[in-house]
Order: C-alpha cells, then structure tokens, then sequence
C-alpha cells in the first residue's frame, strides 16, 4: 500500500482541490475499500431507497442492503486475508502468473460454499417479491465478488481505473433508476443498483486482467500454509465482523427492531447513527494512508534490510531505534489529528442530522459512536504497525478482542437500555485499542528477535523433534 | 537388545563405528570383539537423521545402540522459566561452558536443564536465548556480520543441546573415542551418572577440525575483511575453534583417563587443557599373527598402494599425481587405492577426473571397500598421503605384512617408520616419511626403494620386528580391558550437582 500511497502523495502536492480530493478518495478506497465502502454504500443506498420506495420497500431494501455488505464482508474476510498474504508473497517472488487463477477459484469457492444457504435464505424463507429476491441475490453475489476484487485492487498500478470504476458504477446505479422509473416505476432503483455494482466489478475485473499475467495456471495451494496462516483467517472472520456485531445484538435485543420479510431485523435508529459516526473516519484513514503509513514504511523497510543484509549490530541497532522514533511520533499525531477531526464532526453533526430529515433524535448515539469510531481508526492503525511486524498473531487475538468486548459490551448496554446504545462500541473500541497499545509498545522492543525467530517460531521447532 | 540392562563399557562415538568405516572403527570394533567378557553399549552420535545402516557386524557382547542426531533438540516444555535469577547464572554458565569449558557450570546447567525439562523452546527460541546472542555477539564477535553470527550460534547451541538433553544410558563406565561431540557427551554421561569417563584420543579433535573450519566457504564473512568495523580480530570461525576448544576442556575434566596414541599428542592435549597427571599413551594395535602370515606373492609389475577412504583427508589427489611421476620412471608401475567410495560421493568424481585427465587409467585401480589381507601379499610398498592421522592402523598392518610404507609426515608416522627415540635397539627405516603435499618427494622415496631391492627388503624386515614388539594388539587389549575393570569397579564420590 505504501508504494501507491507514495504516488498519491504527488497528487495530494499538486496544490489544487481537484488534487487533494483525488488524493483522500483513493487512498481511502484503496486501503480501507472493504470497511469504508460499505458504510458509503449503505448510506448512500438507504438514502437512495427512500427516494424511490415507500417506507415498507424501502425498510426492506435497506435491511436487504445492510445484511449483504455486512455478510459478505464477514464471510468473505479469512478468504480475503489469505488472499492478500497468496498476492504479497508473489509479488515478492515476482511470479503472479497464477494470481488470476487464485481469483476466479477464489470466487467460484464463495459461490459454491454459500449457494445453498443464499438460496434458502432469499428464495424461500424471506418473504420477498421475485423481483427483491433477485436483487438480494445478485448483489450478495456481486458485493460478495468486489470485496475479493478488492485484495487484488491494492495492488494495482493503474489505480484512477479503479476509482473510474467505482464512480461510473455509482454513476450508472443512480440514472438507471432514475431512467428506469417510468417503465418499472419504484423497482427501477433494484435493477439499477444491480447494473451499478455489475459496473463495478466489470471495471475492477477489466484492470486486473489487464494488470495480470493472461496465463491460466493452476495455483499451487499446500494445505500447511492454510495451516500456517490460521492468524489471518481468524483476524479476516473477527475483524470483520466486529465490524457488525454491536448491530447484530442491538436488532436482537431492541424490542423496537424493525422485522421486515418474515425473518430479517433492523434497527434503523442506531444503524444510521453508527453508519454516520463512521464516516467521520474516512477522513482520518485517508491522512494516516498519506501521510503516516509512507514514513513508517521507510522505516520499517529500512530496519528489514538491515537484517536481511549484511549488517553489524551496532547498524541493526540504528535502524531499529529510528523506527521506534517514527512509531512513536506516528502515533502522537494520529492522537492528535483524529481527536480534531472526531472535535469537527462532534460540531457539524447536528447540523447533518437535520440535513438528513431532521433525524435530531440520532444524536446522543452519533455523538458516542463518533468517540468509538475514534478509539476504533487508532486501534485500526495500531493493528496495521503490528501486520507490518508480522505479528499475526497478536492482530489475531486483537480482532477476536474487538469482536467479545463489542458483543458484550453492547448486550450490557442493549439490556441497560436506549441511552446507552453506543456505548458499548465505544467502550470496547478503547479498550482493544488500549490492549493494542501495550502490545505495540512491548512487541516494538523485541522486533529484532520477532523478525528472525519469533515469526518464524513453528518452522523453527519444525526442524527440532 | 536392553536398554534397562548396564553395560560394563558405554562407547560415545561420533560419527564413526558402527556406521563408518575408518580407523577409529576399526580400533573400536577390535576392542569389543577381544573383551567377549565385558558387555558393551554403543552412544552414537550422528550429523543428522536418516538411513544409518551398521557397516560391522555387531558382535554379541554389544547390548544397546543409542543414536543422537546432532541437529535435532527437544522442544522442551516451557518457553520462559519466570525465574530471573536462574536467568541470570545461566546468562552466565553458557558462555563459559562452551568457551572456557567450565565444568561446574555444565553441572549446575545440565542439573537446570533436566530439573525443569528444557528445551529448544527455552533454549534456543526463546527471549532469554536472544538475549544471550546479543551478549555474545557484543563480547566475542561485534563487528562481524550479526545475522551470520545468529545463525552459527544458533548451530552450536543445537549440537550443544542435542547432546546435553539427553538421558545418557546407564554404563559403569564411559569411554569416547574423541573429544568434540563424544567428548562433550562424555562430560555429560558423567555428570548424570556420576561413572567414571575416559576418552582415547587418536587425531587431535580440535587440529582436525581447524582445517575443516578454515576451509569452509560458507564461514567465510565478507565483513571481517574490512576491519574499519572489526573492532575485534575475531570471526566465526574463530568462535567455532574456541567452541570445540571449550569441548575438549570439558572432556578432559571430565575424564578420569585421558589416552592418546602417541606422545607427541600429548602435546596438543595438554595446550587445549588436559591435565598431566591423567594422561598417558596406549599405542594402536594390530592382530599381528593374523597379518604376519600373509604369504608374499611376487607380482610381476611392482605394486604400491594407499589403503584408505576416498577423502579430501587422505589426499588422494596427490597419491595421484604421485603415481604420475612414478610411472615416468617405472613404466609398468601398478598402483590400488584400497579403501570406500561413497563417503563423498563429489571427491571421488574429482579423482576419477583427475585419473583421465593424468592418463592414468592403465596404471590406477579403484577397487572400492575390500578386506586388505587380500591384497597385502602382493603389494610392495604401502602409500600414505594424508594430510592428518594419528596412528594409521594401514601402516602398522602393511609392516605386519612385511609391508614398508612411504608416509607423508603426519601424526606419529615418523615413529612408525623410523622407530621411537627410546627404541632399544634401534631396529632402522621401515620405509620413508616425507614433507606432505608434496607428490614429487613422495614418488622419488617410492622409487628409491623400488630400483633398491636390498633397501626395500630391510625396510619389510625392520617393519615386521617393529610392529611386532610395539604395536601388538594382544597387549593394548589387555591394557584397555584392565583399564575397564578397574574403572568399573571404581566408586566415583558423589558430588552434590
């Protein structure tokens, strides 16, 4: 991510608004796609839906939207982290002949591993009409298919084809429900989104076939390494749906949910609320991205080579100290910078909430979850220092942390009652990033001895009896 | 087989008998067979784990083979032992073991580590062990490339704690053919046991391997040649030598006997810590009777032979090139290399080529593993190129055979060919040792006694008086065996570890 983070650092420098809006549009969708894209999503869908449906359609167009990106992302998380390990380690080797192949299997293992449930969930036991049954249908499946574009995304050099696809596809959903509306009349905005994300994902398809090797070669896939890398299939499953799991026990528990479909639940007050609360993070991730991630990438390179190299100590020693200088300073700033932004959007909240509809009510939850999604982009960035470390495992526990504390927490605060919704996010977002902190700060010291033994700790003791 | 039984001898062989012919096998397989009264148990120590198939057959009176593969350690139950003061004095006892060959910090160590069944875990991987690298490296080598260093460290360490965590059999005594591994396996079995240990020296350990060390490419470190950085004039090298130092040190305070072949190793032992009060000499032995009546068959080319392994060590590149300058002379000169193949399969491609390459395919016959008594009858002057030995069993067996030998001048082939100083009377040349490396000298002292028949027929005479009064094997047998008894017997007073 950093080497695209360098050429976005020279379109952010061009000085101009067009420039610096690129610059935090792409890094944003580039680095955090998955997470960020889906709250853009959402939102901009539900606020779509509202204009084209009644309550009811709409009510169950957005609970429709919410559980396909929120499921997708969870159940498409361990296979996107390994994914992202297969890309790396071949990019190292300079070998990503099989890298297309790995994707269509990829896809096609989703699709064969979830068809049965998908098609019992949304053919037979929702109540839906055939059209919204194809619609939950497809976009599962094209959502589903975009976030394991994605993995292959980041790596791509040419990356205004990927912006291009996701605004053209934003673009396409947008008029062909507007097109559509007299034909179809209020179904035009599923077919159009429908067409909106096959847009996308032709479009990111389209440049990574581009950027890809054209060979079809059967990957080669050991089974030890699935074993070896079980830390990124629990971080991609936990992570993820830490994500999503405060909304989960809040539907359950609030006796205000809204059941729409014979079986799916929402609670539209606190999904929109945390939905908000998020955005104010894309603008923190993106200056992380710019700004912080290429020094510390220096960095961190720079204390590598020492090791891979030859090097006395005394050097190894330099580079290491210079490293923690930049975590060090990395981190003040994050705290500094994203205590301003969650300060800002603290002001302009009341102010969006009425833009909104007059959504006043939302405010008490927003104003908390927005100090949770604070606590949360640190703890984000803390686990990003600690991938760059290789430390799989501690991210590993990390992420299964976020997901108890986030479930717990949020139980505790369904069963206190509506004034605390948002608490539990918050609480369990400071705590892990508390947790991740002491991890950080005692893994950073030991870096010499993580990268040449303690990463390498089971194939060492492979060789011993 | 048992393992619960006790044997009255435990060997500690590393790399040797039963699984390689040489010397020391030989030496140690002779041993077992003329003592059928004592049993025996066999500690060998192997480089690393695959198909070992025994190369003699074990007699009877051998109760127990145990291998230990050097490259293979416990994992061991724990990763930290919470205990910062036993942190510490191990922090401390490591490097003075394996560098200053410390012999009652190896007691507390090995009392550590069976006590709290460590491992590789603690041992190797662990923070604790990272700390000790970095302390290490900052005492010893610093400047050298440190990644170099981990990883060299990290190899001793493993060889260290091969040896170090294993439950030594039971023996009521512990005789290694070496110092070294075997040595250090020695220190071990004695410490755990409280039996006495002894150890025979036949090369010097440390000598041996110095030439090893110093040729080996891949110890090479580009850094140290830049000394703006050495602060130091160390390398890893270095640090392997001082390593195998600190190995004998220990093996020879460990041992109750320290033996050699000869006296003028006795030297090198005492340089590398043996102390005199221990140590003494026992010749090689050969079965005299059995090699004295070979018959003599005249050839009708002259013959010569180098009996050995197809090795860098043995030289044979140069008995090679000897045989080139011989035949120059000696057109219808026949020579035999007499000894295994496949101990390095690369080397002897390399003599093969050099055969071609010299023309010497008429003149050069490779015969592979054979019993010598064979060819002894009609071999006239046995060849000796290596570039180290001790007391080459090949040459007392060809002089037993009436076989002078021409040596390069290595370990005690001086005394062999040429006799003792305290040799009373002294019996003459039994053939000729000269400057090693050197093919030209070699083939000029072969020729001197082939052209004198006279010459050579002295030199078979003074060989067969020689070996037979010094080096008979009856008598070095009865040393050791009484050596055995008595060591068995022997209470060892049990120190508090």
């Amino acid at each position: 991510m950093a080497g695209v983070a360098f050429s976005l650092r020279l379109l952010a420098n061009q000085r101009n608004i067009f420039g610096t809006f690129a610059a935090v549009g792409v890094s944003t969708l580039l680095s955090s796609g998955a997470w960020i894209f889906t709250i853009l999503m959402v939102f901009a869908l539900t606020l779509l839906a509202q204009a084209f449906l009644d309550f009811q359609a709409s009510t169950v167009f957005s609970a429709i939207v919410s559980y396909n990106f929120g499921f997708t992302l969870v159940l498409t998380g361990p296979l996107a982290a390994l994914l992202t390990r297969y890309l790396s380690n071949k990019i190292y080797e300079n070998d990503t002949s099989s890298c297309l192949s790995i994707l269509v299997l990829s896809i096609a293992v989703f699709f064969v591993l979830t068809v049965l449930p998908i098609t019992y969930f949304y053919g037979f036991f929702l109540e839906l009409n055939p059209l919204q049954r194809y619609f939950a249908f497809s976009t599962f499946y094209l959502v589903a298919a975009i976030w394991i574009c994605n993995v292959f995304v980041s790596a791509l050099k040419n990356y205004i084809a990927v912006v291009f696809s996701f605004c053209f596809g934003s673009l396409i959903a947008i008029l062909i429900s507007f097109l559509l509306t007299p034909i179809l009349r209020s179904n035009a905005i599923y077919l159009g989104i429908v067409l909106g994300l096959s847009t996308v994902l032709i479009g990111l398809l389209s440049a990574i076939f581009e950027e890809y090797s054209s060979q079809w070669l059967k990957p080669k896939i050991q089974t030890n390494n699935l074993i070896k890398y079980w830390p990124l299939l629990v971080t991609g499953f936990f992570y993820n749906a830490g994500l999503w799991v405060d909304k989960w026990v809040l539907w359950l528990m609030d006796p205000n949910s809204t059941w729409v479909a014979g079986g799916i639940v929402v609670l539209v007050p606190y999904d929109m609320s945390m939905f908000l609360a998020h955005l104010s993070i894309i603008p923190f991730v993106a200056y992380f991205f710019l700004h912080i991630e290429p020094k510390f990438f220096v960095a961190t390179k720079s204390f590598y080579d020492s090791m891979r190299f030859k090097s006395v100590l005394d050097d190894i020693d330099k580079r290491h100290l210079s490293l923690l200088v930049v975590v060090r300073r990395s981190l003040r700033e994050l705290v500094f910078i994203g205590f301003i932004l969650m300060l800002i959007f603290q002001f302009l909240m009341p102010k969006m909430l009425i833009l909104l509809g007059d959504r006043y009510e939302l405010l008490a939850i927003t104003r908390v979850a927005l100090l949770g999604s604070y606590f949360h982009a640190l703890a984000f960035f803390v686990m990003t220092f600690l991938n760059y470390f290789d430390l799989k495992k501690h991210v590993a526990m990390l992420s299964i942390l976020f997901f108890s504390m986030n479930a717990i927490m949020t139980a505790v605060t369904g069963y206190l009652g509506y004034s605390w919704y948002g608490y539990g996010y918050f609480f369990s977002t400071l705590f892990v990033f508390l947790i991740s902190l002491v991890i950080l700060i005692r893994e950073v010291n030991w870096l010499k001895y993580s990268c040449l033994i303690g990463n390498n700790i089971e194939s060492l003791e492979v060789k011993n009896k | 087989m048992s393992d619960s039984e006790i044997a009255d001898v435990c060997f500690v062989l590393e790399g040797t008998y039963p699984y390689v012919k040489g010397g020391v096998s030989t030496w140690t397989h002779r041993l077992i067979v003329s003592s059928p009264d004592l049993t025996f148990s066999l500690l060998c120590l192997l480089p690393s784990r695959k198909v070992w198939k025994p190369v003699y057959e074990l007699p009877s009176n051998i109760i127990a083979v145990k291998i230990v593969y050097l490259d293979e350690i416990a994992l061991g139950i724990t990763s930290g032992l919470r205990n910062t003061k036993l942190d510490r004095q191990m922090n401390q006892d490591i490097p003075n073991i394996i560098f200053n060959g410390d012999i009652q910090a190896l007691r507390r160590h090995i009392k550590t580590i069976h006590q709290y069944k460590l491992g590789a875990r603690y041992l190797i991987n662990s923070k604790f062990a990272w700390t000790l690298v970095e302390k290490i490296y900052n005492e010893l080598a610093e400047g050298t490339d440190f990644t170099s260093f981990l990883w060299n460290w990290r190899s001793i360490l493993t060889n260290f704690y091969a040896i170090l965590t294993v439950k030594v059999p039971r023996a009521k005594c512990y005789h290694s053919a070496s110092t070294g591994y075997a040595g250090l396996m020695a220190a071990n079995a004695h410490i755990q046991t409280n039996r006495p240990a002894m150890v025979t020296e036949h090369g010097i350990y440390t000598n041996e391997r110095r030439i090893e060390i110093f040729t080996a490419e891949w110890l090479y470190d580009p850094l140290a040649a830049d000394r703006r950085y050495r602060k130091k004039d160390i390398d890893l090298r270095d640090i392997w030598l001082a390593t195998f130092k600190g190995y004998s040190k220990l093996c020879y305070a460990a041992c109750e006997d320290i033996i050699t072949l000869y006296d003028k190793n006795q030297i090198m032992q005492r340089r590398d810590g043996a102390m005199r009060h221990k140590s003494y000499v026992v010749p090689n032995g050969i079965d005299f009777e059995k090699f004295s009546s070979i018959k003599r068959v005249k050839q009708a080319r002259p013959t010569i032979a180098l009996i050995g392994r197809v090795v860098p060590i043995k030289d044979i590149k140069n008995y090679l090139r000897a045989v080139d300058h011989i035949r120059c002379r000696i057109p219808n000169i026949k020579a035999y290399v007499l000894g295994p193949r496949d101990e390095e399969p690369e080397y002897d491609a390399e003599c093969l080529e050099l055969v071609k390459k010299l023309k010497l395919d008429k003149y050069i016959t490779f015969t592979g593993t054979v019993d010598i008594v064979d060819y002894l009858g009609e071999i006239d002057i046995n060849i000796l190129t290596s570039v180290s030995e001790a007391q080459p069993l090949t040459v007392l067996e060809a002089g037993a055979a009436g076989v002078p030998s021409v040596c390069t001048d290595v370990g005690c082939c001086r005394d062999l060919v040429y006799g003792r100083s305290d040799e009373v009377p002294a019996l003459g040349a039994g053939g000729a040792v000269v400057e090693g490396g050197n093919a030209i000298k070699i083939a000029e002292a072969v020729i001197d006694l082939l052209e004198s028949p006279e010459k050579l027929k002295r030199a078979n005479k003074v060989m067969r008086l020689r070996v037979e009064k010094y080096y008979n094997l009856r008598d070095v047998m009865d040393i050791y065996q009484r050596l055995y008894k008595a060591r068995g017997q022997s209470l060892v007073e049990k120190r508090r570890l």
